[in-house]
């Protein structure tokens, strides 16, 4: 081999490999945009009514995240049905630990507020207020399973030990957030003269709502979280709990809420991608009932709800009664283990959830309600009933009351056909409206404790398999109705628990302020049968 | 020559007293001028020195035996470089591939098992399985062919073709390879051209192995068959659409022979109600019956030459696999080519192609679903059915051609023919690894060389789900219903999976090696690389097609789902390894390395790594006492570092979004569906990233996620530091070897994703963090028991390892990492399994509560208890070879020893009511009582399930941690209620712990049995065989275990650091594995 070629050979290498040195951004992920990229404010709205349906951390796979959709396990903890059957169905006792967070709204919040600003070109729009109201939810949202939680220094990336604030500064902050939130939404409703987006649906949002359904959404949520202090509301004036509530139902041009149930706040099932829980192929439901805690209320009070969600107890069939016997219809007891209800549904001895109702369509037969207007109506009547504001409480006690019948599409002599866990027809019906209208439980007992455990009894009933965990928290507040609690099949102590444990990534890496929170509060010992300041 | 006749180049001749010498050339010559009564002193690296006395002779042949005091004398280390394997301060292990290819195993990796000391291999039973590789707990391993990194699935590496394997331990060995090796490396060193003195070289290996007789099979009983609480009944409907048991478990009546409305049942014509027919036992062997006998074949024909300026070699190998499921198979086609040309004595030129090709209609899909015979057959299988009934899958009453499979149940399982023969999964993948390489030797002292490598592969997966497949619910829009009268049919699913990687290495290296004088000697090399990368992969699913039996995209009903994910990397770095020799009292080796990475954010993206090690040959210098011949000891120090990248890369899917495929198609209730298929990837990861990127979550309206990650610019690379000690001592004239490692390793701080408290919304941030230490050893002994004059000889080989990994340290002001069920604290074994426990009394007896159920442990992390720890305590291997004259004998047994696994077959098995424990002992009893409670199935079941333990009379139990922490307030009494045996287990035992399907992990497996003859030399004659030998060989013949319901082989790793996963915790189902035997044929032309 002679020089030459050898001089060639090594340029022909040193080619080769020059040629081959790759040029330009390597470190960047090219499968993805940028933090910093225009993504569209609507995309992230989308994200984040997803969030929401699907319930606290659910979406970002947070440890302990539980879903809030129909007949899952909140069903259970709200004690609308039991699972006779822990693999299928899932257990029904109150283990509650860790819990999650939807601090992840917060994250979305944060994100689509700042890209709204920049894409839309002004302060006050759509996006702007749903971000403060996603904070308030995202708030209200853990405040209420443990106590204190960070909120002023809560969700900055350059902070990584936010404070905690006290459940009350918590709930004042969400309070003023809405307050906001709602300025905010009027003001991008008619930004100039001549425009009107009332109508508009705001682009994004899977639950369709227009521009006006959101702003009533956000001051009839806002209802929601003032009633839920009814324990603080004499003690804290400083909040104007009473006050608030008050200005809302006196100026609802200012403050719209929701006026009936095409305002509500709900996720529409569709049969190809996002199928109702139940649906032809799950034929599980043998191994669930109904809650006791429910069927006492509607078959004590002729309730036709009765007949919608429940089939009649196989037992009370053979024994000779008829689909028709309120009587037929039994309900299983949380309280008791799951292998009593075992042993008991084998015998026949519960109702089973509706079949024909739940399980015949993909789409399902309602939508989920997250926030919807019967709840609005009975926390009107709530406070009413307490004396926060003016008005009839009979007349919102009943609002809610049709509304929620109105739901379910039931009409005054129509005749329904009753089936069994399978959905082969046993019987018909004929529903009365009036007789439960009429019967002596259900007509309103006036604006005392007997007329507020009515409105929140068909609360309850209202928010049968829907709005996430209010039955829960309504119960914790109220006691009422009464849950099935202090037996074998609650947990292994035997009593529900009032909240929850801090998530451990709080506990392990924002470990002083959490140790000073749960000292202030819990005499440092972070435990879930403790009560926290909302409830004491 | 060699004893074998066979020319030695590079023999030192020396003319003894004088400093006149030479070396013999590549044909084993020499000439030298010496005069008569001199004497030739002969030496080379390898043999026992001669002296030759001059005579009159002109021309000599010397042989040159064989010194049996240095069994292996020149190693493969980092970059090809061989060395001398006394001078090395780290642990390697080589091993020849000839000894690999008789007893064959279908991946050619599967066959290192039990030959290494500190090398798990986990054998994976699968077709296409990928073995698991654990080397000291990591199971990241670098392969390097020929001194390149290739990036390899471990079935494109072809038996045949390789000269020998050798095991770089750890970081210390590996530390010129970079990030790549920081966990060890597994060197192969492919076969060259010929030394046959012909100049040329024929060989022909055959293996024909047959695969039949179950050594792990979950055991299953045939009493009772489908139904629930004893009752069970076919609906009315021809698919079952109204029956009550429809998707049922097999907690149904007992075979006695009653009346049962089945499948097969006819309808009353009058009332449109199916009669009942005897319910009995058809279908006990349904299983063993379907799997059929499986086949592996390998044959190979080389082809090598030789000549004065050349070598060459080509070799071809096909090996195909018939799976024991019907309809599976597996093609292998690998072609190497070698060539080396030398221009001149100091030019030359040599290159190697390696050509891969698998390809294969279908392999079967084995995770837990209605896509595994096992889930079919042994976790939900009834025994009420025949398999003769179903085997014309589209025919019978229910079947329609190309539209409904004839089946005897259509809520949760596919007829098995129908999943063997139309559920088909596919997969093509070509590789393609090849180098040229140009040399110059300067002088004696230095050689350069230019090399520029390729590794590439394209893999396509196909997946045809034909119409009516029952997916379970694990599909979303599979439905099999019935509306307005007539039924609805899914047409099934097209998904499509393609990768492709292509990866480049150009290296220079320049080498220097110089005996200073008898006392001093220096070598070492320095070197540079540019290695770039590019992955791209897609994966796309119709999810439901409009022309049934049509398997494409663009025969989708609605939008196709379809992904993609790329990435480009590039690696600049330079290095050295430089080594100094001091007579034989010590011997230094240096490395360094620099390496610039394009993952790591400017500033942080040049580090350097450097390793050290030491050793000295005692015996050389020092008298020992008579029966140690050789002692060695060595110590080693290496650091390596690196960042960003991933081993492994799942689907374009899972790239993209961290999800499995599994929850894409599945996300119901019940989990997703379907393997989530890694493929070897060493590319980056974009970790550190705050990002975009596009999902679609509600009725395909666009939607976004958003990183919960906080990225950071601060990101170093992360570190491991790495220590080793050794020896090596040799016995009674090199008849005994022992080789002993002890190493620690400090792996960390990783770069990591450290969760961050809830409160700042994000779920994590990337620090450098979470640090973890290893200590273990490795001992393996090779000795020659017996050998005799007459040539009988007994050759033994035996290793054991073992290690622990504990956490060290997380990060500053973070006192725990929850993770994997545990919030584990510095100073824990990172393979602890925790989970839920039984509650028990201070005897230890389980608490049951009052219902009859044992008490649930208390739910929360911190109440989980420590369930055992998934790494076994011990791997061994212990090998015996017997030789006499032409015979040879020899087979090996290895396993691991301790450990807990969770038993997934028999959680899952229990709680359907298939297992066998449940028509045995007390819960035998319990289920016939129950079953005779039961008036042949006509009234409710009377509970018969007392569980032995106690119950609480008075008092009520504190807990702390999940445990009782109040004994004395409380008092106890038997258990004497009574609950069903379903209820028992479903609702107690399976639903609310773990603990009872803790298993022992350990295992010993009787891996291969040879038994060889070589036909003698005066047999074969003149003919133009030169050798001939033929072998009757056996694997996996034996297998001892606790549960043999599984095969613990696959499950070689615990805790994972790189991964964080304790994947090792918990099995899957897996296809039942077999005995394989056969016989090997070789031959030498």
């Amino acid at each position: 081999m002679n020089l030459n070629t050898i001089k060639i050979t090594g340029m022909i290498a040193l080619a080769v490999v020059l040629g081959s040195c790759q040029k330009g951004d390597l470190l960047s992920n090219p499968n993805v945009a940028n933090e910093n990229s225009n993504v569209p404010v609507s995309l992230l709205l989308n994200h984040l009514t997803w969030s929401m349906y699907r319930g606290g951390g659910v979406v970002e796979k947070s440890s302990n995240s539980v879903g809030e959709e129909p007949f899952g396990q909140v069903g259970r903890w709200n004690q609308y049905t039991a699972s006779t059957n822990a693999y299928y169905r899932g257990t029904n006792a109150y283990a509650f630990s860790n819990t999650a967070t939807a601090y992840d709204l917060l994250r979305y919040a944060n994100q689509m507020e700042s890209k709204a600003i920049v894409q839309l070109g002004a302060v006050n729009n759509i996006y702007g207020a749903l971000s403060k109201f996603f904070k308030a939810y995202s708030f209200v949202w853990l405040t209420q399973r443990v106590g204190d939680i960070p909120a002023a220094e809560a969700g900055n990336s350059a902070n990584l030990t936010p404070k905690f604030d006290t459940q009350k500064e918590v709930y004042r902050r969400s309070l003023q957030l809405l307050d906001e939130a709602n300025t905010m939404a009027g003001a991008s409703i008619k930004p100039a003269v001549g425009v009107d987006n009332s109508a508009t649906v705001v682009p994004g949002d899977i639950f369709g709502l227009t521009y006006l359904q959101w702003q009533k959404v956000i001051n009839s949520y806002r209802l929601r979280v003032l009633i839920s202090l009814s324990k603080r509301a004499d003690d804290n004036t400083d909040l104007n709990i009473k006050q608030q509530f008050s200005d809302i139902l006196t100026n609802t041009s200012k403050y719209p809420i929701l006026t009936s149930n095409t305002d509500n706040l709900s996720f529409k099932y569709n049969a190809t991608v996002n199928k109702f829980i139940y649906n032809p192929d799950e034929t599980y439901n043998l191994f669930e009932n109904v809650g006791k805690t429910y069927l006492d209320i509607t078959t004590s009070s002729m309730d036709p709800r009765t007949f919608i969600t429940s089939t009649p107890a196989p037992a009370e069939i053979a024994s000779g009664k008829t689909v028709s016997d309120f009587t037929a219809y039994v309900g299983s007891s949380t309280a008791q283990t799951q292998s009593t209800l075992s042993a008991n549904d084998a015998l026949g001895k519960y109702s089973y959830v509706n079949y024909k109702r739940y399980f015949a369509t993909f789409i399902g037969p309602d939508p989920a309600v997250i926030i919807g207007y019967p709840e609005v109506c009975f926390n009107i009547a709530e406070a009413i009933n307490r004396g926060w504001a003016g008005g009839s409480a009979a007349t919102w006690y009943q609002n809610g009351i049709n509304a929620s019948i109105n739901s379910y599409g039931l009409s005054e002599g129509q005749s329904y056909d009753i089936g069994n866990v399978k959905g082969v027809t046993l019987g018909k019906v004929t529903i009365s409206i009036s007789n439960f209208l009429n019967h002596p439980n259900v007509k309103y007992k006036g604006d005392n404790s007997d007329g507020l455990k009515q409105i929140l009894q068909q609360k309850y009933v209202a928010f049968f398999e829907n709005s996430g965990w209010e039955a829960f928290y309504n119960w914790r507040r109220t006691g009422i109705p009464e849950f099935a609690n202090n037996g074998p099949g609650i947990n292994p102590s035997g009593v529900i628990p009032l909240r929850w444990q801090y998530p451990l990534e709080e506990q392990n890496n924002n470990n002083a302020n959490y140790k000073a929170a749960v000292a202030a509060q819990y005499g440092g010992n972070d435990d879930v049968n403790q009560k926290m300041w909302m409830l004491k | 020559m060699d004893e074998n006749k066979l020319p030695i180049p590079g023999v030192s001749i020396k003319i003894k007293g004088t400093s006149n010498g030479m070396s013999t050339g590549n044909e084993g010559t020499f000439s030298i001028v010496a005069q008569k009564g001199q004497a030739l002193l002969v030496s080379s690296i390898g043999y026992i020195a001669q002296e030759v006395i001059i005579d009159e002779r002109s021309t000599y042949t010397i042989v040159l035996k064989n010194d049996a005091k240095i069994l292996s004398e020149v190693v493969v280390t980092a970059l090809g470089i061989k060395k001398d394997v006394k001078k090395i301060g780290y642990a390697t292990q080589e091993i020849k591939g000839s000894e690999l290819v008789k007893a064959r195993e279908p991946n050619a990796i599967n066959s290192l098992t039990g030959k290494i000391a500190g090398l798990t291999v986990g054998g994976n039973a699968e077709m296409l399985g990928r073995p698991q590789l654990v080397l000291r707990g990591s199971t990241d391993l670098l392969f390097v062919v020929d001194g390149v990194p290739v990036n390899s699935d471990t079935w494109n590496i072809s038996a045949d073709d390789i000269e020998s394997y050798t095991v770089l331990k750890g970081p210390n060995a590996a530390a010129l390879y970079g990030f790549r090796g920081q966990n060890g490396a597994i060197l192969v060193t492919t076969k060259k051209g010929t030394k046959d003195g012909r100049g040329f070289n024929v060989d022909f290996n055959s293996s024909t192995m047959f695969e039949k007789g179950f050594t792990a099979l979950p055991k299953t009983q045939a009493l009772y068959g489908y139904g629930n609480d004893y009752k069970y009944a076919y609906g009315n409907d021809l698919y079952d659409l109204d029956g009550s048991y429809r998707r049922t478990n097999v907690w149904g009546p007992k075979f006695d022979g009653q009346g049962v409305a089945q499948y097969d049942s006819p309808i009353d014509p009058a009332t449109g109600i199916r009669t009942k027919t005897p319910w009995l036992s058809k279908g006990a062997k349904n299983f063993e019956n379907f799997m059929e006998m499986g086949l592996l074949s390998t044959n190979n024909l080389s082809l090598s030459a030789s000549g004065e300026k050349y070598d060459l070699r080509t070799s071809v190998s096909h090996t195909y696999q018939k799976g024991m499921a019907p309809n599976t198979k597996l093609n292998v086609d690998n072609l190497n080519i070698y060539g080396g040309y030398n221009f001149s004595p100091k030019w030359r030129m040599d290159g190697n192609l390696n050509f891969n090709s698998q390809y294969t209609p279908n392999i079967p899909d084995v995770s837990y679903g209605p896509n595994s015979y096992v889930y079919q057959f042994k976790v939900y299988g009834s025994a009420s059915w025949d398999l003769n009934d179903v085997r014309d899958y589209w025919g019978g009453a229910r079947g329609r051609p190309g539209l409904v499979q004839n089946y005897v149940e259509y809520g949760r399982h596919n007829n098995p023919f129908f999943t063997a023969n139309e559920w088909l999964h596919g997969h093509q993948k070509t590789d393609i690894n090849g180098y040229a390489k140009l040399s110059y030797k300067l002088n004696d002292d230095w050689n350069f060389s230019l090399r520029s490598q390729v590794t590439t592969w394209h893999q396509l997966r196909t997946e045809k789900v034909p119409p009516s497949t029952n997916l379970n619910q694990y599909v979303n829009d599979y439905y099999f219903n019935k509306t307005n009268g007539l039924y609805n049919i899914w047409y099934g699913d097209y998904r499509e999976d393609q990768r492709s990687l292509m990866e480049h290495n150009h290296d220079f290296l320049a080498n220097y090696n110089k005996k200073i004088n008898e006392d001093f000697s220096v070598s070492g090399s320095a070197g540079a690389n540019l290695r770039t990368f590019e992955y791209n992969s897609t994966w796309a699913t119709t999810y439901a097609l409009t022309l049934p039996g049509v398997y494409t995209l663009g025969n989708s009903q609605g939008p196709v789902k379809s992904y993609n994910f790329g990435s480009k990397m590039q690696v600049t770095s330079g290095y050295y390894t430089l080594d100094f020799g001091i007579k034989n009292w010590l011997n230094i080796n240096t490395t360094g390395r620099v390496d610039k990475l394009s993952t790591l954010p400017k500033g942080h993206d040049v580090f350097f790594y450097p390793s050290v090690s030491l050793s000295t040959v005692i015996s050389d210098y020092t008298k020992l006492p008579e029966f140690i011949s050789f002692l060695k000891i060595r110590g080693s120090f290496a650091d390596v570092r690196g960042a960003l990248t991933s081993p492994t890369i799942g689907t374009a899917y899972n790239a993209l979004t961290g999800n499995t495929v599994g929850s894409l198609l599945g996300g119901g209730t019940y989990g997703g569906y379907g393997t989530e298929l890694y493929s070897s990837y060493d590319g980056p990861n974009y970790d550190n990233q705050n990002s975009y990127s596009v999902n679609t979550y509600y009725n395909n309206t666009p939607s976004v996620d958003f990183s919960k990650n906080i990225a950071s610019d601060k990101i170093k690379p992360f570190d491991v530091k790495s220590y080793e000690g050794g020896t090596e001592v040799k016995f009674l004239r090199n008849r005994l070897g022992l080789d002993f490692t002890y190493f620690t390793s400090i792996n960390g701080p990783l770069v990591f994703q450290l969760p961050v408290a809830n409160s700042t919304s994000y779920a994590t941030e990337s620090v450098n963090a979470i640090t973890s230490k290893k200590k273990g050893w490795e001992l393996s002994v090779t000795g020659t028991p017996v050998k005799t004059t007459n040539g009988f000889s007994w050759d033994v080989m035996a290793n054991l390892a073992t290690y622990k990994e504990t956490l060290s340290k997380i990060y500053d002001g973070v006192d725990g990492w929850a993770v994997n069920n545990h919030n584990y604290k510095v100073g824990e074994r990172l393979d602890g399994i925790y989970g839920r426990a039984y509650v028990r009394a201070p005897d230890g007896q389980i608490i049951h509560d009052a219902s009859g159920l044992p008490l649930a442990q208390q739910a929360g992390v911190n109440n989980n208890q420590l369930l055992g720890y998934a790494n076994p305590d011990f791997v061994f291997g212990f090998n015996n070879r017997f030789t006499y004259k032409n015979f040879s004998f020899s087979f090996q047994f290895d396993g691991r020893l301790g450990g807990k696994i969770f038993d997934y077959v028999y959680a899952q098995s229990m709680n359907a009511g298939t297992a066998l424990d449940l028509v045995e002992g007390q819960y035998g009893d319990a289920r016939l009582k129950e079953w005779q409670s039961t008036n042949g199935g006509t009234v409710n079941a009377t509970g018969a399930m007392v569980g032995n333990g106690v119950v609480i009379t008075s008092g009520t139990p504190h807990y702390t941690n999940g445990k009782i922490d109040n004994f004395d307030q409380l008092t106890f009494a038997p258990n004497t209620k009574a609950v069903t045996l379903r209820n028992y287990i479903q609702n107690g035992v399976y639903g609310l712990f773990d603990e009872p399907f803790m298993v022992n992990r350990s295992y010993v497996k009787l891996r291969e049995v040879v038994i060889g003859y070589s036909i003698p030399k005066k047999m074969l004659g003149k003919s133009f065989i030169k050798s001939a030998s033929i072998s009757l060989i056996g694997r996996n013949l034996l297998y001892f275990a606790q549960r043999k319901d599984l095969d613990l082989d696959q499950y070689a790793s615990g805790f994972n650091l790189s991964s964080k996963s304790l994947g090792g915790k918990q099995s899957d189902l897996q296809s039942s594995t077999a005995r394989r035997y056969g016989f090997n044929i070789n031959i030498g032309f």
